[in-house]
Order: structure tokens, then sequence, then C-alpha cells
């Protein structure tokens, strides 16, 4: 299913519309709902775990060639502000928000890899043409959420191994509910330990660079999903 | 062109081949998946095996330490795909390793005591 492009900017559009609108720092959770009344019926925030859960850091990590050049073509996207808080806060309207933000952006752009759309093996960027492969959803997600008003530096790029065995590029949230995974494999924001993933690395929270998240298996074996 | 001339050609198309034809390719997605596959197949023949002359932990060691080459070329495709390096797959071995193993026990769970 190709999207046309002028669809994927209305919808993005309307997307900032919606999550603009509801003024996500004063935490206006009826009129995200009201908003976006098709979104919110799924998942609540009362069903993520009691305890939360992080993914340990281990050290320096070698940073990814394409995110590299991405941070040179889009510096506001990489950079660390380290006065920004480095947790989410998630209250009802801030979990509204990440849960139709994740949902939209699944919705709107074309899964397609970058070895079909561009030819080569691996770029990262915003997924401007309305089609992309994993970093690029995670990306936008991103920007979307932090023009919302969330901390960007609580929101990090993180690489995984997928249930086939690949690397695979998700978007973990730094949450005062433990560590959520935004994927576009699914709609559902995950608890890092119930994605199925064995964890590689992350962006720093404090520098433009990466972090290992050493042996971090989460225990769910959703090996096939 | 005087063989004087191709000389330096030469040299210089000699220097480059070598560089460009020993260069690790990077593997796309769809290689690597395949053979995560082909390990994940290996993995399930020989546990499937053992698990009928052995206890499941110990087909889940054996089947591990045999399938060690199709571990080797998954894992070698696996660190020249676009976003994950060499130092991460020796980092996060252990970690594929355990879930493999997972798997296996997973799947033979309530068939057989361990």
């Amino acid at each position: 299913m190709r999207i046309a492009i002028s669809k994927f900017h209305d919808a993005v559009h309307a997307l900032k519309r919606g999550i603009g609108g509801l003024g996500l720092l004063s935490g206006l959770a009826v009129a995200s709902l009201a908003a976006m009344p098709n979104l919110a019926s799924a998942q609540t925030l009362a069903s993520l775990p009691s305890v939360a859960s992080t993914i340990s850091t281990t050290g320096a990590a070698r940073p990814i060639s394409a995110w590299v050049t991405f941070c040179e073509t889009y510096a506001s996207e990489c950079a660390v502000n380290v006065s920004e808080p480095a947790t989410i806060s998630l209250t009802p309207g801030v979990w509204n928000t990440i849960v139709s933000v994740n949902r939209r952006v699944n919705k709107s752009i074309r899964a397609v890899t970058d070895m079909d759309q561009l030819g080569m093996a691996d770029r990262w960027d915003l997924a401007e043409s309305g089609a992309g492969d994993c970093e690029d959803f995670q990306l936008l997600k991103r920007k979307l959420l932090a023009e919302a008003g969330l901390p960007r530096r609580a929101m990090r790029m993180t690489v995984v191994i997928d249930e086939k065995g690949e690397g695979h590029a998700v978007l973990t949230l730094i949450t005062d509910r433990g560590d959520l995974i935004l994927d576009n494999k699914t709609n559902s924001v995950l608890p890092w330990r119930q994605t199925g993933y064995t964890f590689i690395k992350r962006e720093s929270q404090n520098a433009m660079a990466w972090v290992s998240l050493g042996r971090a298996a989460s225990p769910v074996t959703t090996a096939n999903r | 062109m005087t063989k004087l001339s191709r000389s330096p050609a030469a040299l210089l198309l000699a220097a480059i081949l070598p560089l460009c034809c020993t260069a690790p390719a990077s593997a796309l997605n769809s290689d690597v998946g395949a053979l995560h596959a082909s390990w994940r197949g290996c993995l399930h023949r020989n546990f499937d095996l053992q698990a009928l002359v052995t206890s499941r932990t110990l087909a889940v060691e054996s089947a591990v330490k045999s399938c060690r080459a199709s571990e080797a070329a998954y894992l070698a495709a696996l660190s020249t795909s676009p976003l994950v390096d060499d130092e991460d797959v020796s980092r996060v071995r252990p970690a594929l390793i355990q879930r493999a193993k997972g798997w296996l026990l997973q799947k033979a769970s309530g068939t057989r005591p361990l």
C-alpha cells in the first residue's frame, strides 16, 4: 500500500495539530481523548507493570555510521540537553499522547527497506518521503513527541536483535514507570521486558554518543511475533 | 598508450582491487534473517535427536555445540549488518545463545523431565 506524500504530510500535520492542541505539559488528558477518540481505547496507563523496570547500561558503544550522518544533517535531533529531565513522568495525558503518536506514525509511514527505497544499506531520516524503515519510524515519533513537550533526553534510539535475529531499531522512552518501547512492528507500547528482544545499545542520555546495554535480553520469548 | 604510461595505471589498479574486494560487505537484513533461521533449524534438529536419548538440558547443550558453524555464520553476518557491529556481537553473544536455549526448552516443556 503506497501512501501519497501529500496524504502523509496531511496525516503528520493533523497529528501535530492534535498533539499540539493537547497542551501536553498541562496534562490535558480529556482533551487528548476528545481530539483522538479512536486512539485511546486499546492500552491504558494502568496496564503497565506496577514495578518499573529499566535497562541497565554498561559502557560506551560504537555509534552507527548512518546515525553519525543523520546527526550531521539533523543536528537538533541528536543534540542532548542535560538540563532536560532524564525521565518522562507518565500522566494519563502523556500516556495517551505516546500511544497515539506511536499508532499514527506506524499507520502513516510505509515500511520499506533503505535498499529498496534508496539503493543503500542504511540511511537514517525522518521518513519525509512517506516511507522508511524501522529507525525512520522511531525518529519521526521522537520528533513529534519532543514537539509535544516530552524531553528528548528521555527518548533514546535503541538497537535490538528482533525475533528474526536481525538488527532492529526501536525508541526507548525512559519513564517513571520503567523503560517503554515504541516499535513500528506493534502499536502496543511495551515495557522493555515484554518485547522479547535482545537489547544491544542505545543513545546516551548525557552526550551525543551511544552506550551498550550489555547482556540485556528481555525474558519474554515472543519469537514469532 | 605506451608500456611506460600503462605501468602507473596498472599499479594503481593493483592497489585498488584488493581494497575493493576484501573490504567487508554490509550484510542485508534478509541475509542475516536467513542465516538466523538456518542456525535455529540446526538447533531444533539436533535438539530433537538428542532429546530422544538424553535429558532436555543436555540435549540443549549438545545442540548448541553441534551448531557452532551455523551460529558463527549468523553472527558474522549480523556483525556486518547496518545497525550492529562486531563489538556488539561479541558482547551480546551470550544473551543470544541464552535466548536460543530458551526456545528449545520452551518447545519441549512438559514433554520430558529436565
